[in-house]
Protein backbone atom coordinates (compact mmCIF):
# COMPACT_ATOMS: atom_id res chain seq x y z
CA UNK A 1 0.00 0.00 0.00
CA UNK A 2 2.95 2.50 0.88
CA UNK A 3 4.82 1.51 -2.58
CA UNK A 4 1.58 2.73 -4.14
CA UNK A 5 1.35 5.87 -2.45
CA UNK A 6 4.71 6.62 -3.26
CA UNK A 7 4.27 6.16 -7.10
CA UNK A 8 1.16 8.88 -6.75
CA UNK A 9 2.65 11.59 -8.74
CA UNK A 10 1.45 14.97 -7.15
CA UNK A 11 2.03 18.91 -8.34
CA UNK A 12 2.98 19.59 -4.79
CA UNK A 13 5.95 17.07 -5.35
CA UNK A 14 7.48 19.52 -7.87
CA UNK A 15 8.50 23.38 -7.76
CA UNK A 16 6.80 24.03 -11.46
CA UNK A 17 2.94 23.93 -11.42
CA UNK A 18 0.25 24.74 -13.53
CA UNK A 19 -1.57 27.39 -12.22
CA UNK A 20 -4.50 25.50 -12.53
CA UNK A 21 -3.37 22.49 -10.45
CA UNK A 22 -5.49 23.19 -7.35
CA UNK A 23 -8.55 22.99 -10.25
CA UNK A 24 -7.51 19.50 -11.44
CA UNK A 25 -7.04 17.89 -7.79
CA UNK A 26 -10.39 18.51 -6.83
CA UNK A 27 -12.18 17.49 -9.75
CA UNK A 28 -10.26 14.32 -9.30
CA UNK A 29 -7.11 14.46 -12.11
CA UNK A 30 -4.56 11.96 -12.41
CA UNK A 31 -0.86 13.21 -13.01
CA UNK A 32 2.10 11.66 -14.79
CA UNK A 33 5.36 13.39 -14.35
CA UNK A 34 6.34 15.30 -17.47
CA UNK A 35 8.90 18.01 -18.19
CA UNK A 36 9.88 17.91 -14.25
CA UNK A 37 6.10 18.53 -13.41
CA UNK A 38 2.79 17.19 -12.61
CA UNK A 39 1.22 16.98 -16.52
CA UNK A 40 -2.69 16.05 -16.06
CA UNK A 41 -2.58 12.61 -17.64
CA UNK A 42 -6.68 11.94 -17.36
CA UNK A 43 -9.97 12.67 -15.27
CA UNK A 44 -10.28 9.28 -14.31
CA UNK A 45 -12.19 6.96 -16.11
CA UNK A 46 -14.30 9.35 -18.20
CA UNK A 47 -15.41 8.41 -21.80
CA UNK A 48 -13.52 9.91 -24.62
CA UNK A 49 -15.38 13.38 -24.91
CA UNK A 50 -16.44 15.31 -28.48
CA UNK A 51 -14.02 18.07 -27.52
CA UNK A 52 -11.40 18.07 -24.68
CA UNK A 53 -10.00 21.40 -22.81
CA UNK A 54 -6.39 20.08 -21.91
CA UNK A 55 -3.88 22.24 -20.00
CA UNK A 56 -0.16 22.18 -20.98
CA UNK A 57 0.95 25.22 -18.81
CA UNK A 58 3.96 22.66 -17.41
CA UNK A 59 5.24 22.22 -20.66
CA UNK A 60 8.12 24.17 -21.24
CA UNK A 61 8.31 27.23 -23.91
CA UNK A 62 10.39 30.57 -24.23
CA UNK A 63 10.63 33.37 -26.46
CA UNK A 64 13.20 35.36 -28.18
CA UNK A 65 12.71 38.97 -30.05
CA UNK A 66 15.04 41.38 -31.75
CA UNK A 67 16.52 41.94 -35.20
CA UNK A 68 18.44 38.81 -35.11
CA UNK A 69 15.98 36.25 -33.69
CA UNK A 70 15.03 34.69 -37.41
CA UNK A 71 18.95 34.17 -38.07
CA UNK A 72 19.20 32.70 -34.83
CA UNK A 73 16.32 30.22 -34.83
CA UNK A 74 17.43 28.87 -38.44
CA UNK A 75 21.12 28.34 -37.04
CA UNK A 76 19.59 26.48 -34.12
CA UNK A 77 17.63 24.28 -36.74
CA UNK A 78 14.21 25.63 -35.44
CA UNK A 79 11.15 26.94 -38.52
CA UNK A 80 10.61 29.98 -38.96
CA UNK A 81 7.10 30.62 -39.95
CA UNK A 82 7.20 33.49 -42.83
CA UNK A 83 4.66 36.13 -42.06
CA UNK A 84 4.21 37.38 -38.52
CA UNK A 85 0.40 35.66 -36.75
CA UNK A 86 1.79 32.43 -38.35
CA UNK A 87 2.71 28.81 -36.57
CA UNK A 88 5.19 26.09 -38.08
CA UNK A 89 6.15 22.82 -36.71
CA UNK A 90 10.03 21.63 -36.32
CA UNK A 91 11.30 19.06 -36.92
CA UNK A 92 11.78 18.06 -33.00
CA UNK A 93 8.46 18.47 -32.21
CA UNK A 94 8.18 22.12 -31.51
CA UNK A 95 5.75 24.57 -32.57
CA UNK A 96 7.10 28.05 -33.61
CA UNK A 97 5.14 31.50 -33.28
CA UNK A 98 5.67 34.06 -34.67
CA UNK A 99 3.76 36.87 -32.99
CA UNK A 100 5.62 39.81 -34.47
CA UNK A 101 7.70 40.99 -36.92
CA UNK A 102 10.85 39.62 -34.74
CA UNK A 103 9.27 38.24 -31.97
CA UNK A 104 8.98 34.39 -31.53
CA UNK A 105 7.44 31.73 -29.32
CA UNK A 106 8.90 28.14 -28.83
CA UNK A 107 5.99 25.28 -27.49
CA UNK A 108 7.61 22.54 -26.18
CA UNK A 109 7.29 19.07 -28.37
CA UNK A 110 3.38 17.81 -27.25
CA UNK A 111 4.69 14.57 -26.16
CA UNK A 112 7.92 15.17 -23.63
CA UNK A 113 6.62 18.95 -23.10
CA UNK A 114 10.27 20.11 -23.43
CA UNK A 115 12.08 22.06 -25.37
CA UNK A 116 15.65 21.72 -27.22
CA UNK A 117 16.92 25.01 -26.34
CA UNK A 118 15.98 28.03 -23.98
CA UNK A 119 16.03 31.93 -24.26
CA UNK A 120 19.50 31.39 -22.93
CA UNK A 121 20.88 29.86 -25.89
CA UNK A 122 20.09 32.55 -28.37
CA UNK A 123 22.90 35.20 -26.91
CA UNK A 124 22.27 37.83 -29.56
CA UNK A 125 18.28 38.39 -29.09
CA UNK A 126 16.51 39.57 -26.55
CA UNK A 127 14.93 36.90 -23.97
CA UNK A 128 10.74 37.05 -23.78
CA UNK A 129 9.58 35.01 -20.82
CA UNK A 130 6.30 32.94 -21.32
CA UNK A 131 6.87 30.15 -18.86
CA UNK A 132 4.84 31.03 -16.00
CA UNK A 133 3.26 34.31 -17.40
CA UNK A 134 1.12 32.21 -19.69
CA UNK A 135 -1.37 29.57 -18.70
CA UNK A 136 -1.25 27.31 -22.14
CA UNK A 137 -4.32 25.25 -22.92
CA UNK A 138 -5.09 22.88 -25.91
CA UNK A 139 -8.47 22.79 -27.22
CA UNK A 140 -9.16 19.41 -29.09
CA UNK A 141 -12.01 17.85 -30.82
CA UNK A 142 -14.67 18.73 -33.31
CA UNK A 143 -16.64 22.07 -33.49
CA UNK A 144 -13.86 24.23 -32.00
CA UNK A 145 -14.78 27.18 -34.25
CA UNK A 146 -18.35 27.46 -33.34
CA UNK A 147 -17.16 26.89 -29.14
CA UNK A 148 -14.54 29.41 -30.00
CA UNK A 149 -17.40 32.09 -31.96
CA UNK A 150 -19.28 31.95 -28.10
CA UNK A 151 -15.96 33.65 -26.57
CA UNK A 152 -14.41 35.56 -29.51
CA UNK A 153 -14.94 38.36 -31.84
CA UNK A 154 -12.52 37.20 -34.67
CA UNK A 155 -13.77 34.33 -36.80
CA UNK A 156 -11.61 31.23 -36.26
CA UNK A 157 -13.38 28.90 -38.48
CA UNK A 158 -11.44 26.87 -41.53
CA UNK A 159 -11.97 29.37 -43.97
CA UNK A 160 -10.34 31.75 -42.85
CA UNK A 161 -8.14 30.27 -39.88
CA UNK A 162 -6.62 27.52 -41.39
CA UNK A 163 -4.03 25.18 -39.68
CA UNK A 164 -1.34 27.23 -39.47
CA UNK A 165 -2.88 30.90 -38.42
CA UNK A 166 -2.42 32.66 -34.77
CA UNK A 167 -5.07 35.38 -33.58
CA UNK A 168 -4.14 37.71 -30.92
CA UNK A 169 -7.51 38.66 -29.58
CA UNK A 170 -9.22 39.26 -26.51
CA UNK A 171 -11.27 35.62 -25.61
CA UNK A 172 -14.06 36.41 -22.51
CA UNK A 173 -12.71 39.58 -22.59
CA UNK A 174 -9.03 38.54 -21.91
CA UNK A 175 -5.92 38.92 -23.87
CA UNK A 176 -5.20 35.14 -25.23
CA UNK A 177 -3.18 33.95 -28.18
CA UNK A 178 -4.95 31.24 -30.54
CA UNK A 179 -2.28 29.08 -32.90
CA UNK A 180 -4.36 26.63 -34.89
CA UNK A 181 -1.57 23.74 -34.54
CA UNK A 182 0.00 22.73 -38.07
CA UNK A 183 0.86 19.61 -39.47
CA UNK A 184 -1.88 18.03 -36.89
CA UNK A 185 -4.98 15.16 -37.64
CA UNK A 186 -8.23 17.05 -36.42
CA UNK A 187 -8.24 20.86 -35.07
CA UNK A 188 -6.32 21.71 -32.19
CA UNK A 189 -6.31 25.34 -30.92
CA UNK A 190 -3.32 26.40 -28.30
CA UNK A 191 -4.79 29.09 -26.31
CA UNK A 192 -2.23 31.29 -24.57
CA UNK A 193 -3.39 33.69 -21.88
CA UNK A 194 -2.33 35.35 -18.62
CA UNK A 195 -1.62 32.84 -16.61
CA UNK A 196 -3.26 35.19 -13.39
CA UNK A 197 -6.71 34.63 -15.70
CA UNK A 198 -6.14 30.93 -16.51
CA UNK A 199 -8.80 29.84 -13.50
CA UNK A 200 -11.10 32.42 -15.53
CA UNK A 201 -10.47 31.10 -18.77
CA UNK A 202 -10.61 27.26 -18.10
CA UNK A 203 -14.01 27.88 -16.65
CA UNK A 204 -15.01 30.07 -19.54
CA UNK A 205 -14.27 27.81 -22.08
CA UNK A 206 -15.57 24.59 -20.37
CA UNK A 207 -19.07 26.65 -19.87
CA UNK A 208 -18.57 27.14 -23.60
CA UNK A 209 -18.11 23.67 -24.47
CA UNK A 210 -20.72 22.18 -22.15
CA UNK A 211 -23.56 22.39 -24.92
CA UNK A 212 -20.98 20.68 -27.77
CA UNK A 213 -19.89 17.95 -25.29
CA UNK A 214 -16.33 18.96 -24.67
CA UNK A 215 -14.91 18.39 -21.18
CA UNK A 216 -11.82 18.60 -19.27
CA UNK A 217 -9.24 15.82 -20.24
CA UNK A 218 -5.71 15.31 -19.65
CA UNK A 219 -2.75 14.30 -21.92
CA UNK A 220 -3.84 10.83 -22.56
CA UNK A 221 -6.58 12.13 -24.83
CA UNK A 222 -4.37 12.64 -27.78
CA UNK A 223 -1.45 9.87 -27.67
CA UNK B 1 -18.95 47.79 -31.90
CA UNK B 2 -16.61 50.27 -32.98
CA UNK B 3 -13.63 48.93 -35.40
CA UNK B 4 -9.95 49.70 -35.73
CA UNK B 5 -7.34 47.87 -38.18
CA UNK B 6 -4.53 47.14 -36.72
CA UNK B 7 -1.33 47.21 -39.32
CA UNK B 8 -0.03 43.47 -37.39
CA UNK B 9 -3.40 41.75 -36.71
CA UNK B 10 -6.05 43.05 -38.77
CA UNK B 11 -9.91 44.72 -38.21
CA UNK B 12 -10.51 44.29 -34.63
CA UNK B 13 -12.95 45.51 -32.02
CA UNK B 14 -11.99 48.81 -30.92
CA UNK B 15 -12.24 47.44 -26.68
CA UNK B 16 -8.77 45.66 -27.82
CA UNK B 17 -6.96 48.75 -27.85
CA UNK B 18 -5.18 51.31 -25.74
CA UNK B 19 -4.81 55.27 -26.66
CA UNK B 20 -1.26 56.17 -25.76
CA UNK B 21 -1.25 59.79 -26.69
CA UNK B 22 -0.06 62.36 -29.91
CA UNK B 23 2.80 61.86 -31.25
CA UNK B 24 5.56 64.55 -30.76
CA UNK B 25 8.65 65.23 -31.56
CA UNK B 26 11.16 64.63 -28.48
CA UNK B 27 13.22 68.11 -27.40
CA UNK B 28 16.58 66.62 -26.36
CA UNK B 29 16.53 65.86 -22.55
CA UNK B 30 19.77 67.36 -21.95
CA UNK B 31 19.50 70.40 -23.61
CA UNK B 32 16.08 71.60 -23.29
CA UNK B 33 14.56 73.93 -20.72
CA UNK B 34 12.33 72.59 -18.20
CA UNK B 35 9.57 74.49 -19.55
CA UNK B 36 9.62 72.65 -22.83
CA UNK B 37 10.82 68.99 -21.15
CA UNK B 38 7.09 69.63 -18.90
CA UNK B 39 5.19 71.02 -22.58
CA UNK B 40 6.10 67.70 -23.91
CA UNK B 41 5.58 65.51 -20.91
CA UNK B 42 2.10 66.94 -19.43
CA UNK B 43 0.37 68.56 -22.74
CA UNK B 44 -1.14 67.84 -25.63
CA UNK B 45 -2.70 70.00 -28.15
CA UNK B 46 -6.13 68.69 -28.23
CA UNK B 47 -6.62 70.66 -31.37
CA UNK B 48 -10.45 69.28 -33.33
CA UNK B 49 -8.70 68.12 -36.75
CA UNK B 50 -6.84 65.32 -37.68
CA UNK B 51 -4.26 64.09 -35.04
CA UNK B 52 -1.51 61.47 -35.38
CA UNK B 53 -1.73 59.25 -31.91
CA UNK B 54 0.08 56.41 -30.31
CA UNK B 55 -2.18 53.23 -29.89
CA UNK B 56 -1.46 49.75 -28.69
CA UNK B 57 -3.42 46.48 -29.85
CA UNK B 58 -2.79 44.66 -26.09
CA UNK B 59 -3.35 41.55 -26.84
CA UNK B 60 -0.02 41.40 -28.90
CA UNK B 61 1.50 44.40 -27.09
CA UNK B 62 2.03 45.98 -30.04
CA UNK B 63 2.07 49.49 -30.71
CA UNK B 64 1.31 51.66 -33.87
CA UNK B 65 0.57 55.17 -34.90
CA UNK B 66 -2.95 55.84 -36.28
CA UNK B 67 -4.98 59.36 -38.20
CA UNK B 68 -7.88 60.27 -36.35
CA UNK B 69 -10.00 63.18 -36.87
CA UNK B 70 -11.34 64.30 -33.06
CA UNK B 71 -14.22 65.74 -34.36
CA UNK B 72 -16.09 62.99 -35.63
CA UNK B 73 -13.72 60.47 -34.30
CA UNK B 74 -12.91 58.60 -37.69
CA UNK B 75 -9.84 56.73 -37.70
CA UNK B 76 -8.21 57.47 -41.22
CA UNK B 77 -5.29 55.08 -41.16
CA UNK B 78 -3.23 52.94 -39.25
CA UNK B 79 0.10 52.14 -40.22
CA UNK B 80 3.80 50.26 -38.24
CA UNK B 81 5.98 53.03 -36.44
CA UNK B 82 8.60 52.10 -38.53
CA UNK B 83 7.08 54.71 -41.03
CA UNK B 84 7.92 57.79 -38.97
CA UNK B 85 10.85 55.82 -36.65
CA UNK B 86 13.63 54.68 -38.43
CA UNK B 87 16.08 54.15 -35.54
CA UNK B 88 16.35 53.10 -32.15
CA UNK B 89 15.65 56.07 -29.59
CA UNK B 90 19.21 56.06 -27.15
CA UNK B 91 18.91 58.37 -23.74
CA UNK B 92 22.94 59.08 -22.90
CA UNK B 93 23.09 60.83 -19.50
CA UNK B 94 24.84 64.21 -19.84
CA UNK B 95 28.32 64.04 -18.92
CA UNK B 96 28.91 65.03 -14.71
CA UNK B 97 31.81 66.16 -13.56
CA UNK B 98 33.46 63.54 -10.89
CA UNK B 99 34.52 64.81 -7.39
CA UNK B 100 37.57 64.24 -5.75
Amino acid sequence: MEEITKNIVKPETYLARSPLYRVHEAAGAHFEACASAAQVASYGDQSEPLAALIDLSVQHRFGIRGANAIAALSAAGLSVPEKPNQCLNSANGETVLRLGKTEFWVLGAMESGTCSADSSAFADCYPVYCQDSHACLLLSGEQLPDIMAKLCGVDLSESVFPKGSIAQTSVARINAIISHLPDKEGTHFVILCDSAAAEYLWACLLDAMDEFGGKAAGLNYLF
Amino acid sequence: MKMMNCPLNGLRNISEFVHGGEVKEMPDPNSCSDKEWADYVFFSDNAISVVTEWWLHAPSGYWFIAERHTGSDEILKTYDPSVLFSERVEFSAPATEVKA
